[in-house]
């Protein structure tokens, strides 16, 4: 029988990614794995411990569904007050503008989130459990290779 | 959108990316927010979820976004973060977790008195309230309360990772019989990459495409019903599993019949379950004696 410790120890990681990817914002990503911890802690007595990690899971994503109804929800009042805001929809943007092979996954993914999304700063960092620093180094490095790219294709 | 403040370098690079951005734009309607995006993919419910869905299908940009995001290594919890989960535990429960080691206590003289207390008080009540002819195991179940379901107390037929095998495909590839296997390698394993990191949300998603893809190949439909009975979503685990059983040649059958009983159990099917499990039973393999030792276990 596997001790709670080392259950949580087990999965905890696993279960905060999971919940990154049901709601975004890392801060809710651990308030959800939080809620989920706590209620492997309240069924603890009775839980069935081969169906872990699915149990935790499971209760992120129902408790995800939560949030994106309440999300919804004052989406709605705000909209009803004209202050929606245009986030809801980004720039659809082609196939092929940040194709490039030196660029890596994290750097595609800042590009999108700042010049398709329109993404603070703040926010990519804060999604990405990085620094703004890191975040605005990783554009920097992106823009430059970019720029290359463009300039050689203009050049031929 | 939010229109962060774009500095004079970053107002320059729009410029400079404006031309190749028009001539790339594509109208597949507008792109849904990322954290709906993810949440979507996910199998999170919301109201959009669908519509998500059907946009991130047909949107290249939302799809290589999804991979990036999905194959992007997340800083683990941090001892901050640990620290606030943790506390959560103890505020709601009253139980603060973790508790200080024993060895802590030894030196503290008051909580050593009262623990030396308590211990004679036990050991003389239990001493009084025995009663004669009762055996010891009777007494240490009345103290213990069965806090174990059967199910829990499975030890034998339990849901555990599976482990990566080379696929049938790969030996082909070595023999040089077949140049196109390495196409299907190569993507069976950058559809495992995040199965190996345990995000099985992602990895379901990937080895979905990956299955209609190559649907005579059995490790997509394998590894795609390993992942979803991780995820909890026992009827999709089924039918995954029940496509790879008959693709799977001998080294990878018994393999997916392990996984195909634990489906059948999760999704009610017990006596099903039972049967596949006692087929493993009856030949010698890498599941036999775990095999043996479940069919007691779903008798019960």
């Amino acid at each position: 029988m596997q001790s709670y410790e080392s259950v949580y120890r087990k999965y905890r990681n696993a279960v905060m990614r999971f919940a990154i990817q049901c709601v975004g914002s890392r801060d809710i990503a651990e308030e959800l794995t939080a809620e989920a911890f706590l209620e492997l802690h309240r069924h603890w007595e009775t839980i069935d411990t081969e169906r872990l990690p699915s149990w935790l899971f499971t209760v992120v994503k129902n408790r995800a569904a939560d949030h994106w109804r309440r999300a919804e929800l004052e989406r709605r009042y705000f909209a009803s007050e004209s202050t929606r805001p245009k986030q809801a929809h980004a720039p659809t943007v082609g196939h092929g503008l940040f194709d490039n092979e030196a660029l890596k996954p994290v750097h595609r993914i800042c590009l999108t989130l700042r010049y398709v999304h329109e993404l603070s700063l703040g926010e990519i960092a804060q999604r990405l459990g990085l620094s703004e620093v890191q975040v605005k180094g990783h554009l920097q490095y992106a823009r430059e290779l970019l720029r290359k790219q463009l300039s050689g294709e203009a050049d031929r | 959108m939010k229109n962060p403040h774009f500095d004079a370098e970053e107002k320059e690079f729009q410029r400079e990316i404006a031309s190749a951005l028009d001539k790339v734009r594509a109208s597949v309607g507008a792109c849904p927010h990322p954290d709906q995006l993810m949440a979507a993919a996910a199998g999170v419910q919301f109201q959009d979820a669908a519509a998500v869905r059907e946009h991130s299908a047909a949107c290249p940009v939302c799809q290589t976004l999804m991979r990036d995001l999905s194959s992007y290594e997340y800083p683990a919890v941090s001892d901050e973060e640990d620290r606030r989960i943790r506390a959560t535990w103890g505020a709601a429960t009253g139980v603060p977790r973790p508790t200080p080691g024993w060895w802590t206590w030894l030196w503290r003289p008051m909580p050593l008195a009262a623990a030396a207390f308590a211990i004679i008080l036990v050991v003389t009540g239990a001493l009084v309230l025995r009663q004669p002819g009762q055996r010891p195991d009777e007494s240490a179940k009345s103290v213990q309360p069965s806090r174990i379901p059967a199910a829990a107390a499975r030890v034998a037929f339990v849901l555990e990772k599976a482990a990566i095998k080379v696929p049938a495909a790969a030996v082909l590839v070595y023999r040089g019989d077949a140049e196109s296997g390495k196409t299907f390698l190569n993507e069976l394993a950058s559809a495992l990459e995040p199965y190996r990191m345990d995000n099985y949300a992602e990895a379901a998603r990937r080895l979905d495409l990956l299955a209609g893809k190559y649907p005579k190949y059995a490790e997509p439909h394998y590894y795609l019903g390993v992942s979803r009975l991780f995820l909890g979503e026992n009827e999709p685990a089924l039918a995954a599993l029940n496509s790879a059983l008959p693709l799977a040649d001998d080294s990878l059958r018994d393999d997916v019949s392990w996984y195909l009983a634990i489906a059948l159990d999760r999704a009610g099917r017990s006596e099903d379950a039972r049967r596949e499990v006692e087929g493993l039973c009856g030949h010698a393999g890498e599941y036999q004696q775990r095999a043996c030792a479940s069919v007691g276990e779903l008798r019960r």
